[in-house]
């Protein structure tokens, strides 16, 4: 027996026996809950380093059982186990790093304080604090185990469990109704208004659903792969992909590819993360920047070997990444609230993962999965920090948080260059990664010539990938700016009650910044041996980067900064001007694409159109049947009820009718002449 | 010449019976009706003595002439009606009774014609009396006593469900 | 004399005609008269039996078994009328009424 299966029970087990624990705690003793969660999330990761020392020295776990049997003999086995290589040991890393953070974080963050007219303050901590680590436990154990799942069938099953704690959380503060559009409290930003915002349980429910719409093609996909060969682990499938024809291979991949859109928010599913954020800001470090939200990525990197061999798939997926990096990114240019444009810079960088998945890059993406969770988390992080300090989420009502808010500021300010790509932080590094995977990539399909441009898909992808790193630094450096540049905007009564995070806020902040600076050097030129890519692949990693390779995207980079700065910082450019400017431009990115209408008349008029076809068939039909039983019933009475009569003649009529009856047949027959 | 006597006896007595049966059945008024029975009734007590039953007679005529029918009387009096109610009923159920009348008396005549009666060497032509009262105190003494007992229970359900309360 | 059937006859002739008088008056009292009626043409015919056919068999039987099951027929009938009339008298007293067809609880 491998010494990693051990590991791998504690690892999942510890996280499950905190959600047990928990859902007996009752809430006075909120205390114990929390602890039961942070310490079940503590243990996991302190061993899912034991075990990626032990998987780096090349330890493996590849554990199957078969659960289910149809049809004689094993081969039609349906498996479940636990699978051990270097994927999952960086996504068990990640998970439970970012998990355990996240749990110490929002420990503080379920903890508001309120002024009184005295100025006093009163702590008044969250009703919901024991249920929030509850699922918050349920979450990571349903995490982990996806990652850990050897099978198709045990990720699936983590997959599902995982979006119900994605609902659960999102929906956490249930009585909330919904929050209309308000008047903003904003100097200088006068007469315009907050945006309308979903209640948490219908966001709950719009996530739900639509993550439903892509679990289906899943489902599908799985079963499609099974009646196709018999097995779901992963190492088989493996070892059949060579002898699979392509068919086979590029419609199981595009169906499994459907539940990856799903559940990373790619176009066109991609409505459901932006409304995710009514959830609390720690819910949206953990499960919508940094983990569930890239178990699509991950989804498509463990069955990596089917697309392969699924060219078309591929290029979908591509594609796919590829706009939505692009797409997204346009509509966190224009948000006004500080969680909308990170969830847009999510789908965004989810977005150039599977780009990067598309283009055969399994390393790259990967890396920039694992790099982007710690910088992610940390900007959610200090988003929450900032809207628990400041008391807004629109980043129009604040400003100056800088100078009041000086850790949270710096914590922001050090992801957000990582994310925008500034050497040497991270996102530089596994971003670069991507852009030389795009650029090296061989195009399947190429689309003619213009000019003297030559317009592959390659060019479309590479045009996305760079327009996107523009706008992912115009749209950081805007968000610093309106945050916690210049003076405090807001309500002036406010102003003397911004406060920097608690300590137990703080801290978690500060411990991520250090790989949001330093995760980035694993897969960069200076680590030759044990390069994340080769780590990951399998195979050692010979691509280099050029200068050419990486002084463009810097330089697209430098250029989104400085407009944000001459828009934002300096005032050169008035930002109501440009919106006047590109008018129907700037209101379409607004108004996220038009998806959310969209979907919505959809949905609509379907469900509402097959609502009234239920209602007619139930009116008509139904309650036709069950009345008309009702009548014939009826009816048998009335006719019976005539022999009931009440008379006494009429009975003895009968009686004596009875008689003659019986007389004729005992008489008749003797009568014989 | 007894035997003339009595056949014109059965005659005249038969009829009388029949007629006053039909006028208990098609009297208009109860009190005619109650008359009717009495003939009817005293009509039976003449056949029975026909039949050599002279205790069976006289039974007949105190029980039923007298105690029956006064109380049938006594009922008419502290039951009255006014005249004009109907007092048949409907056409249907008139012809009803009639049809399962008339069909039982066919199938009884056809029964009673064609049964190969076992009839006695000798018809049973003997005082009653005594051979009743004997026959009343060894062989049927049970159903004695019990008729005797259903007569005391019928007294005082009658007693309970006449009194006035 | 006339024969066994004759009598046999008369007696099913009374009983019938009771039958038609049961069914065809509204009258209660009436009604009850018809009753007495049918057990008149039973007891005529048992008392012709008595006379005209052989004994009953049997050591417990006596030979005027014919006319002890009248005379029980008529103690019975006269309990029974005395019966049927204090009923008569009783429902008369609630509802004030002696017609059959109106001593109806039921609706319809």
């Amino acid at each position: 027996m491998s010494p990693l299966l051990p590991l791998a029970l504690l690892i999942l087990l510890a996280p499950f026996l905190a959600f047990l624990l928990n859902a007996f705690v009752a809430r006075r003793a909120w205390a114990l809950a929390g602890a039961f969660t942070i310490i079940g999330v503590a243990v996991s990761f302190i061993t899912s380093i034991l075990v990626f020392f032990q998987v780096w020295a090349g330890a493996r776990l590849d554990l199957t059982f078969p659960w289910l049997t149809i049809g004689p003999g094993q081969s039609r086995a349906v498996d479940l186990g636990l699978r051990i290589d270097p994927l999952t040991s960086v996504m068990m890393l990640a998970v439970s790093g970012v998990s355990l953070l996240v749990q110490i974080y929002s420990w503080a963050y379920l903890h508001e304080t309120e002024f009184d007219a005295q100025g006093h303050p009163h702590v008044h901590r969250d009703p919901g604090f024991s249920r929030y680590y509850c699922w918050m436990a349920l979450f990571t154990f349903s995490m982990l185990g996806l990652v850990l799942g050897s099978s198709l069938l045990t990720l699936f099953i983590f997959w599902e469990l995982v979006g119900l704690c994605s609902y659960l959380l999102i929906g956490f503060w249930y009585d909330r109704g919904r929050t209309e559009a308000r008047p903003l409290v904003a100097e200088g930003y006068e007469g315009q208004y907050a945006d309308a915002r979903l209640s948490p349980p219908e966001a709950a429910k719009k996530a739900f659903l639509t993550t439903r719409l892509g679990d289906l093609g899943l489902l599908i996909g799985i079963l499609y792969l099974w009646s196709q060969t018999g097995t779901l682990t992963f190492s088989q499938l493996e070892g059949m992909v060579g002898s699979m024809p392509t068919e086979v291979a590029t419609i199981a991949a595009l169906l499994i590819f459907c539940g990856a859109v799903g559940k990373s928010a790619q176009f066109p599913l991609q409505v459901w993360l932006p409304d995710a954020m009514e959830g609390p800001t720690p819910v949206s470090a953990l499960i919508h920047a940094a983990t569930m939200v890239a178990a699509g990525v991950y989804l498509v990197g463990r069955t990596f070997f089917l697309f392969e061999h699924a060219p078309v798939a591929m290029l979908v997926v591509a594609l796919i990444g590829g706009f939505t990096a692009f797409f997204a990114a346009t509509m966190g240019l224009v948000n006004n609230d500080i969680k909308r444009v990170m969830a847009y810079s999510t789908v965004s960088q989810l977005g150039y993962m599977f780009l990067a998945l598309g283009v055969g890059g399994l390393g790259a993406a990967m890396f920039h999965l694992f790099s982007h969770a710690w910088f992610k988390a940390l900007l959610f992080l200090t988003a929450g920090s900032v809207i628990h300090g400041s008391g807004t989420q629109d980043m129009r009502e604040m400003g100056g948080l800088g100078r009041l808010m000086p850790w949270t500021f710096l914590a922001t300010l050090v992801a957000g260059l990582s994310l925008i790509g500034i050497p040497p932080l991270s996102g530089f590094w596994s971003k670069d990664l991507i852009i030389g995977a795009v650029r090296n990539h061989e195009p399947v399909v190429g689309v003619g010539r213009l000019f003297t441009l030559d317009l592959t898909v390659t060019g479309l992808l590479l045009f996305f990938a760079l327009m996107t790193v523009m706008m992912t630094a115009f749209y950081t450096v805007r968000l610093l700016f309106l945050t916690f540049g210049g003076r405090w905007r807001g309500d002036p009564h406010l102003a003397h009650h911004v406060h920097e995070a608690p300590a137990a806020m703080l801290w978690p902040m500060l411990i991520l910044i250090i790989p949001s600076i330093f995760v980035g050097l694993w897969g960069s030129p200076l680590v030759p041996v044990g390069h994340f890519v080769s780590f990951v692949e399998g195979r050692p990693f010979t691509e280099e980067m050029s200068l050419g390779d990486i002084a463009l995207p810097l330089a697209l980079a430098l250029i989104g900064i400085v407009i944000a700065w001459l828009m934002y910082g300096l005032k050169t450019i008035s930002p109501a001007r440009v919106a006047a400017l590109t008018g129907p431009l700037y209101r379409w990115a607004y108004n996220k694409w038009g998806f959310d209408d969209l979907y919505n008349a959809l949905v609509g008029s379907v469900v509402v159109g097959f609502a009234w076809v239920v209602a007619w068939t139930d009116r008509v039909v139904v309650d036709g049947i069950v009345n008309w039983i009702a009548q014939v019933i009826v009816a048998i009475g009335r006719a019976g009820r005539v022999v009931q009569t009440g008379q006494v003649q009429t009975y003895a009529w009968v009686v004596f009718g009875g008689l003659v009856i019986v007389a004729a047949a005992v008489v008749l027959p003797t009568l014989g002449r | 010449m007894t035997e003339v006597v009595a056949t014109i006896a059965f005659w005249v007595f038969a009829i009388t019976a029949v007629v006053g049966a039909l006028g208990v059945v098609w009297a208009k008024r109860v009190f005619h009706s109650a008359m009717f029975l009495t003939v009817a009734l005293g009509s039976t007590a003449a056949i029975y003595v026909l039949l050599s039953a002279d205790f069976l007679a006289a039974v007949q005529i105190l029980v039923y002439t007298g105690a029956v029918v006064i109380l049938v009387l006594f009922a008419i009096m502290l039951t009255p009606q006014s005249v004009e109610l109907p007092t048949f009923a409907p056409g249907g159920q008139q012809l009803g009774g009639v049809i399962v009348a008339l069909a039982l008396l066919a199938l009884m005549i056809a029964a009673i014609t064609n049964q190969p009666w076992p009839l006695a060497a000798q018809p049973l032509d003997q005082p009653t009396s005594f051979g009743l009262g004997q026959g009343l105190l060894t062989t049927y003494l049970f159903p004695f006593e019990l008729a005797s007992l259903v007569l005391l229970v019928a007294m005082i359900g009658a007693i309970l469900l006449a009194r006035e309360d | 004399m006339p024969g066994l059937n004759q009598f046999l006859i008369l007696g099913a002739i009374i009983f019938c005609i009771g039958i038609y008088g049961a069914l065809s008056r509204r009258n209660v009292v009436v009604l009850l008269m018809a009753l007495e009626l049918m057990l008149n043409g039973v007891n005529i015919t048992l008392v012709a039996f008595n006379r005209f056919l052989t004994p009953p068999a049997g050591v417990s039987s006596s030979p005027f078994a014919g006319q002890m099951f009248a005379l029980f027929v008529i103690a019975v009938a006269a309990a029974e009328a005395a019966l049927g009339l204090a009923i008569v008298i009783a429902v008369y007293r609630v509802r004030h009424t002696v017609q059959v067809d109106q001593i109806d609880a039921l609706r319809g």
